[in-house]
């Protein structure tokens, strides 16, 4: 692994990378349970559900800057895609902040954590890292912004649910390029594939370990329930739209549990 | 007398290296500094030198060398662009890059356009004009920044003004890959 | 607008095109023998080819514009190759221009002809056309420019030097543009090589009767190697091209010296 001893944490046994620099203005927790969310649209949810997805747009940004940083070897255009997203992350979070603000929230005002920042880190190569932080973090948010969007409007807030949907049209670009980067890599070399295997494998691992079990609770006292533990519905179009594979797609769906806005009988099912 | 291909093509790619160089030192940046508006201000103008990294880059390659041709600096002007690199604090990272560095290079883009053929090299006259219509932006979102964090502290007030300095004092920032005006091969 | 092509051509239009937009500052003739074709040496020989060279890098201007307006569904980098090629070919005529009237001549002094457009105007697919005038006129022009420039270098004019060191780059371009495009064409589609032969075979008939009574009676420069190689032709082409040229070179010593001994 390409983290240096001193620069990883441990989490619930699991290694993963230390966390970005943060503004003493932030509590920095370690496990989903210290963080404080609500399953509701109440104002308070609201504003928890902004200043999460901010850090989260953060945690991206630095993400692919540091790719940009560890792999200066990379094809050009691959370097050119992952600046661009860098650029995209950052107005994303600028975005988030200002509607927090509007909101009445503030920097600071409920935990962050920063997952996915500390897993993607730990892979030393490039091919690895697209294939978690893009293919899935990223892919994750694309179904949680294809359902978040609407439960935002159905809230009555158009602006915010604008400007989700205004975020997901960027993230769709950032899973399409890895999934066009980590298919040409793997052409002109299939060892690349076990690089993300290998990557995927690790993902899964620290998923295990460090994911909420049913029963357990968050800081604010919200039980994990065994439906906020289900993935969110699968968002196909968009996927398509990211050019994952009809049958990566229905991979995705069977993982959910069907819980898609798929129509029946699409997909060969 | 303007510049043979060769020289614009090694002023060209010394550009391009400044700005892979500009982008990696933001990208360095982003998640080492704590503020998140800088984060954001650093993140946005990642994206800026890499495009005009990408447009030098191919215009290289219509100068008869390689596409996405980079040249490194010479020696003098590096150290400038490792001591922009090396600042200390949030401040010093803004103020070194946008006030100390960025003027100097626009002033050497200025420089390029006074000396080359405004006619025969048009295509790279227009892309660094194009540069030089982002800068003004980029300096824009820096004082927008200074207004944000005006809370900000500075641990050394003179960073700045030590790299503008450091940046002046290094006339030459292009190694010639052989002497001018020899042969059109590269 | 005067449209000095607006005479009746004595060409066969089977072969030639309309010509081009020209005011009336300009003489439009058909041939080489109708132009002024002053000898090496002459004072006014340098003028003379500025003047020439400004309209033959319009008429390539217009034949770039043309296929772009023509062939709206060619492949985009096609399209954006084309559209880049026209304006590098307008700031040409602006340096020969700016060339000519800062060394005394003005526009319409001389004759001008428009051959290289006339000839692409029967040319019916984009290939053919890109197989001529950037795989063909223009590495024949790279070959000129490459020897220009050094022997203009050479006599300490770095001013027009610089000139040809800088359009040598964009022909380079505009010749990978074409190479590029016949490259894809062939791969995706081997009769095109017959399209290819056809538009090749019919522009060296109209070349002929162009420069019918002299005008390919050059010497001097032979091919561009380094220059050719870089603007994609493979070492096959330019081994042949080479072969080609010292045959035509030899041939015109042979009758420059009617046919008598080599030294």
């Amino acid at each position: 692994m390409i983290a240096a001893q001193g620069e990883t944490k441990v989490v619930g046994g699991v290694v993963l990378r230390r966390d970005p620099a943060r503004e003493p203005c932030f509590t920095v927790v370690q496990t989903d349970a210290e963080m404080q969310d609500w399953p509701d649209m109440s104002p308070i949810s609201r504003r928890e559900r902004l200043h999460r997805h901010m850090n989260n747009e953060s945690g991206a940004m630095e993400i692919a800057a540091r790719c940009l940083v560890d792999f200066p070897d990379t094809p050009w255009d691959l370097r050119m895609a992952l600046a661009r997203q860098v650029s995209d992350e950052s107005r994303h979070a600028n975005l988030l902040l200002q509607r927090l603000r509007e909101l009445d929230g503030f920097k600071g005002e409920f935990p962050i954590a920063n997952f996915e920042w500390g897993v993607t880190l730990m892979l030393e190569d490039l091919p690895g890292r697209l294939a978690v932080q893009n293919r899935t973090f990223e892919a994750g948010l694309i179904d949680i912004l294809g359902t978040l969007r609407n439960r935002w409007r159905e809230a009555g807030d158009d602006v915010t649910a604008d400007m989700l949907e205004g975020i997901l049209a960027d993230e769709i670009t950032h899973v399409r390029f890895a999934n066009r980067w980590i298919k040409r890599l793997t052409e002109q070399d299939p060892r690349v594939l076990l690089k993300v295997a290998m990557a995927v494998r690790f993902l899964g691992r620290v998923n295990q370990q460090l994911a909420p079990k049913p029963g357990d609770v968050n800081a604010v006292g919200v039980e994990w329930t065994e439906e906020r533990r289900q993935a969110p519905a699968v968002n196909v179009e968009d996927r398509r739209e990211a050019e994952f594979t009809e049958e990566e797609i229905t991979e995705v769906l069977k993982q959910a549990g069907f819980r898609s806005i798929l129509p029946a009988g699409s997909l060969g099912e | 007398m303007g510049l043979t291909i060769r020289q614009k093509a090694d002023r060209i790619g010394t550009f391009r290296f400044i700005s892979v160089y500009l982008m990696e030192t933001l990208a360095r940046w982003v998640p080492t500094t704590p503020e998140l508006e800088a984060k954001v201000l650093f993140g946005r103008h990642v994206w800026d030198f890499a495009q005009h990294a990408d447009q030098l880059g191919r215009r290289t390659g219509e100068l008869r060398a390689a596409a996405q041709y980079s040249l490194r600096p010479a020696a003098g002007y590096f150290k400038v662009l490792e001591a922009v690199a090396s600042a200390p604090g949030t401040l010093e990272r803004v103020a070194g890059f946008y006030d100390g560095f960025l003027p100097d290079l626009e002033r050497r883009y200025r420089g390029y356009l006074a000396e080359t053929d405004q006619l025969n090299d048009e295509p790279s006259v227009r892309i660094i004009e194009r540069i030089l219509f982002d800068l003004p932006r980029l300096k824009g979102d820096r004082i927008a920044f200074a207004a944000q964090r005006a809370d900000l502290k500075p641990l050394d007030a003179g960073w700045a003004t030590r790299i503008a300095a450091l940046a002046a004092a290094e006339r030459e920032f292009v190694t010639d890959r052989s002497p001018a005006r020899t042969s059109a091969a590269v | 607008m005067t449209d000095s092509t607006a005479a009746p051509s004595r060409l066969d239009p089977a072969l030639f095109g309309e010509g081009p937009a020209r005011d009336d500052r300009f003489t439009v003739v058909d041939v080489w023998a109708e132009m002024v074709n002053l000898p090496d040496g002459h004072r006014d020989k340098q003028r003379e080819f500025f003047h020439r060279q400004m309209n033959e890098e319009a008429c390539v201007m217009e034949n770039a514009a043309r296929s772009l307006a023509e062939f709206p569904d060619a492949d985009w980098r096609v399209r954006k190759g084309l559209a880049r090629q026209c304006a590098d070919e307008a700031r040409h005529v602006l340096s020969y221009r700016r060339l000519l009237e800062a060394r005394g001549g003005h526009l319409g002094q001389y004759p001008v002809m428009n051959f290289q457009y006339r000839i692409l105007g029967r040319i019916d697919s984009l290939v053919g056309r890109l197989a001529i005038q950037n795989r063909s006129f223009e590495a024949d022009g790279l070959d000129a420019a490459t020897y220009a420039r050094d022997e203009a270098r050479q006599a300490g004019d770095h001013e027009l030097a610089d000139m040809y060191d800088a359009q040598q780059a964009d022909e380079v371009c505009h010749i990978r543009l074409g190479n590029d495009l016949v490259r894809d064409q062939m791969a995706k589609a081997p009769r095109t090589a017959m399209v290819i032969a056809r538009a090749l075979t019919q522009a060296a008939r109209a070349f002929a009767r162009i420069f019918a009574g002299g005008g390919t009676e050059v010497e001097k420069y032979g091919i561009a190697v380094d220059a050719r190689l870089e603007a994609g032709f493979s070492p096959e082409e330019v081994e042949a091209a080479v072969r080609m040229s010292d045959a035509r070179r030899a041939a015109v010593r042979e009758r420059a010296t009617g046919g008598g001994v080599h030294g």
